[in-house]
């Protein structure tokens, strides 16, 4: 094509590109800026134009298939024990939590009796997260913490909760997150191609081109996108109050909720204000006794987490894209006193119904033996390890001994206590469990190995392939510990398995095999 | 000794609580309506009129009491006393997350003290 023609072309292209992904995020930062609040957009019960406002189906969308059809195709995700749709990273279910579940599918089929419209099927997990926070993930899925359980007085604050995750499922969001990420693959696919179609002869177009295009992209990911996410939180909460109002639940309940939000990230701050000043103090403490170079690490390793932290820190509020505590209360006590909805803040609350689900019976086993397991760890971390005996000893009796976690936690105890014979011996307790995670085989292999018995780690390592597969990934942990137990023609074949799968992990088993092997001539016999 | 402990440790928690209903609840915020009017209550929540802006002390002030279940505030207004509904206020009395010290006590009902029954910090 004549550089003449390609010229204008690629700015006009560039236009477009911007003009079809921007225009939605932008109508909502519109409205946000012109300092209108949600509910103010909305004239009456938002249950009555809820509705309206639900995002389009990703699913069908022509945007999203494009971007599907330019992804790469990623490896199988993680799927949870049973087989159900994959949990975000990280999460962990609480054990034993079915009467919670059953509990809080109870609640949510009394507000869901609000919706005028087809019901969603809703999966519930009660996760073993302490702090005071519950989510809505993709497939339906309400993800809800064991610390909304421990700290909720009543079964209207629990049903308030569920009522606005279950909004975001009613009114889509999910999809929006899906299309906001399918744009995103389309618009950088598509700067990409004109990009390259830029005439080579003029190097300026393509940069100013890349420019324009980082800025647009910035101002989406770091100003719309995350007002778009406020304004869902909004409607979230607006739904959510109208289920729980009509569901007949005391509707102060919100007010409640926003007050612990609002103390716990005070509380959060406080937390990472005070382990600052503790690393500040230990690095003055480690200079002042002479030990510069330790204390320069440590600095060093502060100064290095700093950005990172502020970075993740500034991720974490424009991920979660909510209002803060106080705005959302003042904006509901708003909504609701438009509506005239004053009855509602005059009901009973369930108290005792509550009391007795959550704090009897397995559903109270199963909270106090993850908040005790947890409340241990932490004490062990303090040093406070009589304390932390204590709270384990008080788990151990409700019959779980054997439970992978406990035995963990009791490792660590052990550790701490200079009693290695018990820790190791916790850990083979723990792998046995049909539900030992892969860290408890990692540990027990790690002790084995640090003790010099590399053929009991390996008796580790093939129990661990066993359970989870992907043997191929420690093959370099193998050649290691089959050279270090004298089984060298053994660890010569692994490293030629290792070279018949290709890629990075070629590189490592070579090294592991030859340090294996200097570090073992060296040895003295 | 430990049954003197936990005697004293009751007497401390039912001074405690008293304390507590006794402390003042403060009305922080009034968010009225537009035109400067709100709706004011009964004790039972029934609507009895509306009151101008100027009816009221000026924030913060001293609630004349204080319903924890509806969460409704009573005060002195332009001579009368009336009830305000929770979604009209801002009070000083406000729901808090539990530590974890007090998370691992209302499940167990203990905190693990290495000295015996303490109060979490």
């Amino acid at each position: 094509m004549n550089a003449a023609l390609r010229r204008p072309l690629v700015p006009a292209l560039l236009g477009l590109t911007l003009l079809a992904g921007g225009c939605k995020s932008l109508d909502t930062l519109t409205t946000e800026l012109s300092g209108k609040r949600t509910y103010e957009s909305v004239p009456a019960r938002f249950v009555e134009v809820a509705e309206q406002r639900r995002v389009p189906d990703a699913g069908g969308s022509s945007l999203t298939a494009l971007a599907a059809s330019l992804q790469k195709p990623s490896g199988a995700s993680a799927r949870s024990l049973d087989g159900r749709d994959p949990l975000p990273p990280g999460t962990r279910e609480l054990a034993g939590a079915e009467p919670l579940q059953r509990y809080a599918n109870q609640i949510l089929a009394r507000l869901l009796k609000a919706w005028p419209h087809a019901k969603p099927s809703v999966t519930i997990v009660v996760t073993n997260n302490p702090a005071y926070v519950a989510e809505a993930v993709p497939a339906g899925t309400i993800l809800v913490s064991q610390g909304v359980f421990v700290n909720s007085e009543n079964e209207d604050e629990l049903a308030f909760i569920l009522a606005h995750e279950v909004s975001h499922l009613l009114l889509n969001h999910m999809d929006a997150d899906r299309q906001h990420a399918a744009q995103k693959t389309v618009e950088d696919t598509g700067m990409g191609t004109l990009l390259s179609a830029a005439p080579r002869s003029n190097p300026d177009m393509a940069r100013n081109a890349a420019l324009i295009y980082t800025t647009y992209r910035t101002f989406q990911d770091t100003v719309a996108q995350p007002s778009w996410a406020r304004q869902q939180e909004d409607e979230a909460d607006l739904l959510g109050f109208d289920l729980l109002e009509k569901a007949g639940y005391n509707t102060n309940v919100f007010q409640v909720v926003m007050e612990r939000f609002a103390d716990d990230a005070r509380k959060q701050s406080a937390k990472a204000e005070e382990e600052r000043k503790a690393l500040e103090d230990q690095i003055n403490a480690l200079m002042q006794s002479g030990q510069y170079s330790a204390g320069i690490n440590a600095a060093f390793k502060e100064l290095s987490a700093g950005p990172s932290k502020i970075f993740g820190e500034i991720g974490k509020q424009l991920r979660m894209g909510h209002n803060s505590a106080e705005q959302r209360f003042v904006d509901l006590s708003a909504y609701a006193v438009r509506e005239q909805l004053f009855e509602g803040a005059t009901r009973d609350k369930n108290t005792v119904g509550y009391e007795k689900v959550v704090f009897q019976g397995a559903a109270l086993k199963a909270l106090s033996r993850s908040v005790l397991v947890q409340r241990a760890e932490s004490l062990i971390a303090k040093e406070r390890l009589a304390e932390a005996e204590a709270a384990l000893k008080e788990v151990a009796k409700g019959g779980f001994e054997s439970d992978p976690y406990l035995r963990m936690t009791y490792y660590r105890l052990h550790t701490k206590q200079n009693r290695p014979d018990l820790a190791v011996k916790d850990l083979e307790i723990a792998v046995k469990s049909a539900s030992a995670p892969p860290e408890a085989f990692d540990l027990l292999i790690a002790e084995h190995r640090a003790a010099g018995r590399a053929s009991q780690a390996l008796v580790a390592l093939d129990a661990k392939d066993r359970r989870f597969g992907g043997a191929e990934r420690g093959y370099p942990l193998r050649i290691r510990l089959l050279v270090e137990a004298g089984r060298t023609p053994e660890a010569g074949s692994v490293v030629e398995r290792c070279r018949a799968v290709r890629g990075p992990l070629v590189r490592e088993c070579e090294n592991a095999w030859s340090q294996a092997t200097v570090a073992s001539l060296s040895q003295p016999q | 000794m430990i049954r003197m402990s936990a005697v004293v440790l009751a007497a401390l928690c039912s001074f405690a609580v008293s304390a507590m209903a006794q402390e003042k609840i403060k009305i922080e915020k009034i968010m009225f309506g537009s035109g400067g009017m709100i709706a004011v209550f009964d004790e039972k929540g029934g609507k009895k009129g509306e009151l101008p802006k100027e009816a009221f002390p000026s924030v913060p002030f001293d609630a004349a009491d204080y319903n924890r279940n509806t969460r409704s505030v009573k005060v002195n207004a332009g001579g009368q006393e009336v009830w305000l509904s929770p979604f009209q206020v801002q009070v000083s009395a406000k729901a808090q997350v539990l530590t974890e010290c007090q998370t691992a006590q209302r499940v167990s009902g203990t905190t693990f003290s290495s000295r015996g029954a303490s109060e979490c910090k």
